[in-house]
């Protein structure tokens, strides 16, 4: 199922190593969105992730969310979650990415937490923060 | 003939083989000297900012409170728009060389967020700073400060030992680059004294005084703590953000 929830609440659960202004996006919103991933940037300075999702009116929007650094991520190993890799996620892989969306309205996020299909949580708490209101 | 031939090659090889050990026992005689061999402490490995430990630095800068800036830096900070601090501004509008790629220079490397590692050998200390690959030798065997290639990006470093702490210290530094992430700028006069000790085997505890008789009044003193890992020191250059900027631009631009 392709949706976007959302939820008014602030959610401070991961840090990114951020040079850019956290302004872009709307911190106090979380939201869920599912779809296919079609590339994904294991890079420096931020992780990339992008994925197509369908929207309301049932078309395809490409949204892409920004995680930390690859060197971060590469050595980060969280309870329960897997080591992350360059082909951690490859295209056609069905995920949920969870996150501050861009405060434009924009199909950006800035990613909290990312879930395969299998319900494996790649990165970020047990359960999204987002919830449908 | 191929008897003799043999019999020179062995020749040679033994010849090579005395003559290496000799250079061995000559460098080994040269370093003997070195005070790192009497005194010092093992800082070798990958270091990451321990930020519990106590240190005086913070994220941004080197203390809560402003430095004592003379009128001549006062000017420059004032100016200076930086991404941090009380006076940040957003990226967009930022002047802080680091965003262009300038290397942050000493001792601002310390202030961002990556990890270093430290080799040790006889007469020098290489640090290798995750961020953008940048390196600093500090030469333990006694010459004094350069002053024949001019100021550089990081400046040039000499240390030696007070028992087990290492004293570095740093001049010929540009003036285009910040003291810390919030805008404060320092001169060409500027000298950084470190000393570094370890508090155990797993932390490294750097105390440092940034002294400028052109921009500051008093010493700046602060401290800066790391703890021990078992990383390796990977790639990330400054140049990534740049090409990463794009994808940034394109949530500012999007229609």
């Amino acid at each position: 199922m392709k949706r976007v929830a959302f939820v008014l609440a602030v959610f401070a659960f991961f840090t990114l190593n951020a040079h850019h202004g956290a302004g872009v996006y709307d911190t106090t919103t979380v939201i869920d969105v599912t779809g296919t991933v079609t590339e994904f940037q294991f890079r420096n300075p931020h992780v990339l992730i992008f994925i197509d999702a369908e929207n309301e009116a049932g078309q395809a929007v490409n949204w892409s969310g920004e995680l930390t650094s690859r060197n971060r991520l590469a050595r980060q190993v969280q309870e329960n979650r897997p080591q992350w890799t360059n082909d951690i996620l490859e295209p056609g892989d069905t995920i949920t990415l969870t996150g501050n969306p861009a405060g434009n309205g924009s199909p950006f996020l800035r990613l909290i937490r990312v879930e395969t299909s299998d319900g494996t949580v790649l990165i970020g708490p047990d359960q999204s923060p987002a919830e449908e209101y | 003939m191929r008897k003799y031939f043999f019999f020179m090659l062995s020749f040679l090889l033994i010849g090579c083989g005395q003559n290496t050990s000799q250079n061995i026992n000559d460098a080994a005689e040269a370093v003997s000297v070195d005070p790192a061999l009497e005194h010092g402490a093992d800082f070798s490995g990958v270091w990451t900012r321990d930020n519990g430990a106590g240190a005086r630095a913070h994220n941004s800068s080197w203390s809560r409170e402003i430095p004592d800036m003379t009128p001549w830096a006062r000017e420059q900070f004032d100016v200076h728009l930086p991404t941090f601090g009380a006076r940040a501004v957003a990226v967009a509008d930022t002047n802080d060389p680091v965003y262009e790629c300038y290397p942050p220079g000493t001792p601002r490397i310390y202030l961002h967020p990556f990890p270093m590692e430290i080799l040790q050998m006889p007469g020098r200390i290489l640090m290798i700073y995750e961020y953008d690959g940048i390196m600093r030798n500090i030469y333990t065997d006694g010459r004094e400060h350069r002053d024949d290639i001019g100021v550089t990006w990081m400046g040039d470093s000499i240390g030696y030992w007070d028992q087990d702490v290492l004293v570095v210290e740093t001049r010929n530094m540009r003036d285009d680059t910040w003291i810390d992430r919030e805008g404060v700028p320092h001169s060409e006069e500027m000298t950084v004294i470190e000393r570094f000790q370890l508090r155990d085997e797993n932390s490294l505890w750097i105390d440092i005084e940034i002294t400028d008789p052109v921009a500051l009044n008093t010493p700046w003193v602060t401290s800066q703590a790391y703890r021990k890992t078992d990383w390796t020191i990977e790639e990330f250059k400054c140049m990534d953000n740049v090409s990463f900027a794009a994808w940034e631009d394109q949530i500012l631009e999007y229609d």
